[in-house]
């Protein structure tokens, strides 16, 4: 965990001395950009950055020649590099596998050859923003001419490691407003997020950490009372973990003036699952909503497509958190609980009632939901096999 | 879902009363300042008391076994509240064997050792299972060398063992915290192999990252602030290392000393087929690497072997601290050893003489213990028992003493 290393420390501690002693923000900008290439290079090595660069310099380039192909050529070549990267051994495990392991072990050792031991340092995230950049240039959007800028939005250090995902437009006007002035309340509320950020991390979801490792291989042998503890910690674990990792990204942003878009909005509070996903990684579930969703034709076309469409995006969507079945199922275990979620109000007779119950006792709602959320965990971190028979002996089964 | 439209952010304002913060910003920035130096000046002064008053040695829960990680200030007061001024300090390093582990608390062979060395010596175990003779208790009695410069250092290898200067990778955290604390001697071998291990290629970023940590330490004390809370108040982090996962926040001053006892232990528990099996392999290759027999049909160390351990020999401490370090040489208990044929109870032998003379070429005092040791002396092959452990002690005080007299500590 990047966050939680001493050169973090240092280097932000450093880079914001010096970001905060230069007169005028361009000057700023110029370092800014300098000291993240320098986060990204001690970070991700030089195999991490190359992929990288060569991306940021494709969208740069598309972007700022506005033609319509050339976006959406570098748009393929971002999702063809996630893929290569992230995907490739996945995919040929369940496409040319069963076809012939022969040539399927020939070119997973042709593909390892290529790739580095690691998919290359927050490949995901950048893929995702050129992606946006891009597809919003296609609709009209304007470009970033200022190549300190662009290179500011693709590499800027506390969001580059697990996000959130960035827009750009509120990106770069949040930099221009920021970076004119020191503002002491940002340092307070930057101050104030990031402890908060490590609170959550380190003392809490670290802790539940050790403790879930120690209990699930006896999870069988577990009270039913504490089977539900455990599942619990699971769902507490994650939230912890990954909304302190944004906290500290969002509070590191916020003392070089920088406001990041929230990810987080207490999740385990909400009453659907709709709701939910409007809570939980807002970053992500916004642009696989604005750029596979919307883009596949949303709930235009009907109730079928529409369901077809939330399933493709929420398979994506589980697929995007790594290569195994186990988050593809997760995100499609989403998708369907999204479309319950839109279309039982519209099942003759048992609809109307049923929603009628979750209108006069929201509390209804609000347990169903967190129970199917904290069960979809068991899915995102154990194998599914595993993962169902816990889901049994919670109920006692 | 809606479509998505771009929207500018609304420039932020500190006049703003919704954006303003709880606490006014210089002084929340302060505050943090000001915490932080606190914290440092608590962990700087607080880590000066013994934090362990009824231990006498580093057991499991005090140990990194458990997740926790003793400081050199901590083992530093452990060492000042157990050796008066007008004392020898006995330090003793080292790894499980002589840590005692198979001996209770109470009758662990340093406190016989203590009996019979009396009150003009002060013993203090500081080994750890699985340490080497460079590592732990031998970064602390180098650093306390001028605040106890009348102190022998002991440890223990097995034959021709290597013995690194920069200790082994499980307790190196120590030495960081020495290095870095400023707490060692200069000695250009260790420096060197500590500057190769930080510079190596494939750990260069993990381990800068911990010459940052240590070196931040240094000034800050954030570990042995955490480490007095953390021994005196609660743990700070679950560690499923205790047998009660209930127990793991518990403050680690409190629990006892409950190493196995091996006298409570039946034979057959601790000597089952399965690690009979194991250990008579392990002990017919006490002495295998290096030796073959001459012309004369004697065993001889190759000489690549013999220049390798003298090599380490040399290096592993630093010179004015040699005259006053005594190595133990362990064997194995004899219910193995009996078993060997002659050929191979014979090459043993020469490798312990072989290792007793590398060490004393350089000036240190060595020893080996166990050749008139009963099978029930050991608890397992390595391990001894309580009556193992009070042959140890006999066997082991009269060379401290010798020692003393030679180093002039009894004048």
């Amino acid at each position: 965990m990047i966050f939680t290393t001493y050169w973090f420390f240092a280097f932000t501690a450093l880079t914001l001395a010096v970001y905060w002693l230069l007169p005028v923000a361009t000057l700023r900008w110029w370092f800014l950009a300098a000291a993240c290439t320098v986060f990204h290079g001690h970070f991700a090595g030089p195999a991490g950055m190359a992929p990288i660069v060569v991306l940021m310099v494709i969208t740069y380039v598309a972007g700022f020649s506005r033609q319509k192909w050339a976006c959406l050529a570098a748009m393929i070549l971002c999702a063809l590099t996630l893929c290569f990267y992230k995907y490739a051994l996945f995919f040929i495990g369940i496409v040319i596998e069963p076809l012939s392991s022969g040539f399927a072990a020939q070119l997973t050792d042709a593909a390892k050859k290529i790739m580095p031991g690691a998919p290359p340092l927050g490949i995901s995230f950048f893929a995702f923003e050129f992606v946006h950049y891009l597809f919003d240039l296609r609709r009209g959007g304007e470009p970033i001419r200022h190549p300190v800028k662009f290179l500011l939005f693709s590499i800027f250090f506390p969001s580059l490691v697990a996000g959130p995902i960035k827009r750009y437009p509120q990106f770069l006007a949040a930099l221009e407003t920021g970076s004119r002035r020191l503002v002491a309340g940002n340092f307070a509320d930057g101050l104030r997020r990031i402890a908060i950020g490590f609170a959550k991390k380190v003392a809490i979801a670290d802790n539940l950490t050790f403790l879930i490792d120690h209990q699930q291989p006896q999870f069988a042998a577990l009270g039913l009372f504490d089977r539900w503890v455990f599942l619990a910690m699971l769902a507490f674990r994650i939230l912890l973990d990954f909304s302190g990792y944004s906290d500290i990204a969002i509070g590191v942003a916020k003392l070089f003036g920088v406001d990041l878009p929230e990810n987080f909005n207490w999740p385990y509070l909400a009453r659907n699952i709709q709701d939910f996903w409007q809570r939980w990684h807002i970053s992500l579930s916004s642009w696989i909503r604005d750029y596979i969703y919307i883009p596949l034709g949303g709930s235009r076309h009907g109730p079928v497509r529409r369901v077809t469409n939330g399933l493709i995006a929420f398979g994506l969507c589980g697929l995007w958190h790594g290569p195994a079945w186990n988050f593809v199922i997760w995100g499609l275990y989403h998708g369907v609980g999204l479309a319950l979620c839109a279309t039982y109000e519209k099942i003759p007779g048992v609809g109307p009632a049923i929603s009628g119950v979750f209108k006069r006792e929201p509390t209804i709602g609000f347990v169903l939901t967190q129970i199917f959320v904290w069960l979809g965990w068991l899915v995102f971190f154990y194998p599914v096999a595993e993962a169902l028979k816990m889901a049994r002996l919670l109920f006692g089964l | 879902m809606s479509d998505f439209t771009p929207q500018p952010l609304p420039a932020t304002s500190a006049a703003d009363p919704a954006s303003r913060p709880f606490f006014r910003p210089w002084t929340l920035l302060a505050g943090f300042v000001l915490g932080l130096g606190l914290m440092a000046w608590t962990g700087r002064t607080v880590i000066q008391r013994d934090l362990h008053p009824y231990a006498v040695r580093f057991h499991p829960m005090i140990a990194p076994d458990s997740q926790y990680e003793p400081t050199m200030g901590e083992m530093r007061a452990f060492v000042r509240a157990r050796c008066r001024p007008d004392q020898i300090l006995v330090i003793v390093g080292g790894n499980s064997i002589l840590l005692g582990v198979g001996q209770p608390a109470d009758r662990v062979w340093t406190k016989r050792l203590q009996e019979i060395l009396g009150d003009r010596y002060a013993v203090v175990n500081l080994a750890f299972r699985g340490s080497s003779p460079t590592d732990g208790g031998a970064f602390v009695a180098e650093s306390l060398r001028d605040e106890f410069p009348r102190q022998i250092y002991i440890a223990n290898v097995a034959a021709l063992q290597a013995a690194d200067a920069i200790g082994i990778e499980s307790y190196r955290f120590i030495l960081f915290d020495a290095y870095y604390k400023g707490l060692l001697l200069p000695w250009a071998p260790r420096d060197q192999q500590f500057k190769e291990y930080l510079a190596a290629t494939d750990y260069k970023t993990a381990r800068f990252e911990r010459r940052l940590g240590a070196e931040a330490d240094a000034v800050l004390h954030f570990r042995d602030f955490w480490n007095w809370w953390s021994a005196t108040k609660f743990f700070t982090f679950a560690t499923p290392y205790q047998p009660d996962p209930n127990l793991a926040y518990r403050a680690r001053a409190k629990f006892k000393d409950e190493e196995t006892d091996y006298d409570t232990l039946p034979f057959d528990q601790r000597f089952t087929p399965s690690v009979i099996a194991n250990d008579t392999i392990i002990t017919r290759a006490y002495s295998a690497n290096g030796y073959a027999k001459n012309a004369q049909g004697q065993w001889q160390l190759a000489e690549g072997s013999r220049e390798q351990f003298l090599r380490f020999a040399a290096n592993a401490f630093p010179d004015p601290l040699k005259p006053r370090t005594l190595i133990l040489i362990s064997r194995n208990s004899p219910y193995y050893t009996r078993q060997l044929e002659t050929d191979l109870q014979t090459r043993d032998e020469t490798a312990i003489s072989d290792t007793i003379a590398g060490w004393e070429k350089f000036g240190y005092a060595a020893l080996s213990y166990g050749h008139d040791f009963a099978p029930e002396d050991f608890g397992d092959r390595t391990h001894l028992t309580t009556a193992g452990g009070t042959k140890l002690a006999a066997a082991t005080a009269p060379k401290i003493q010798a020692l003393a007299t030679q180093l002039g500590y009894l004048k």
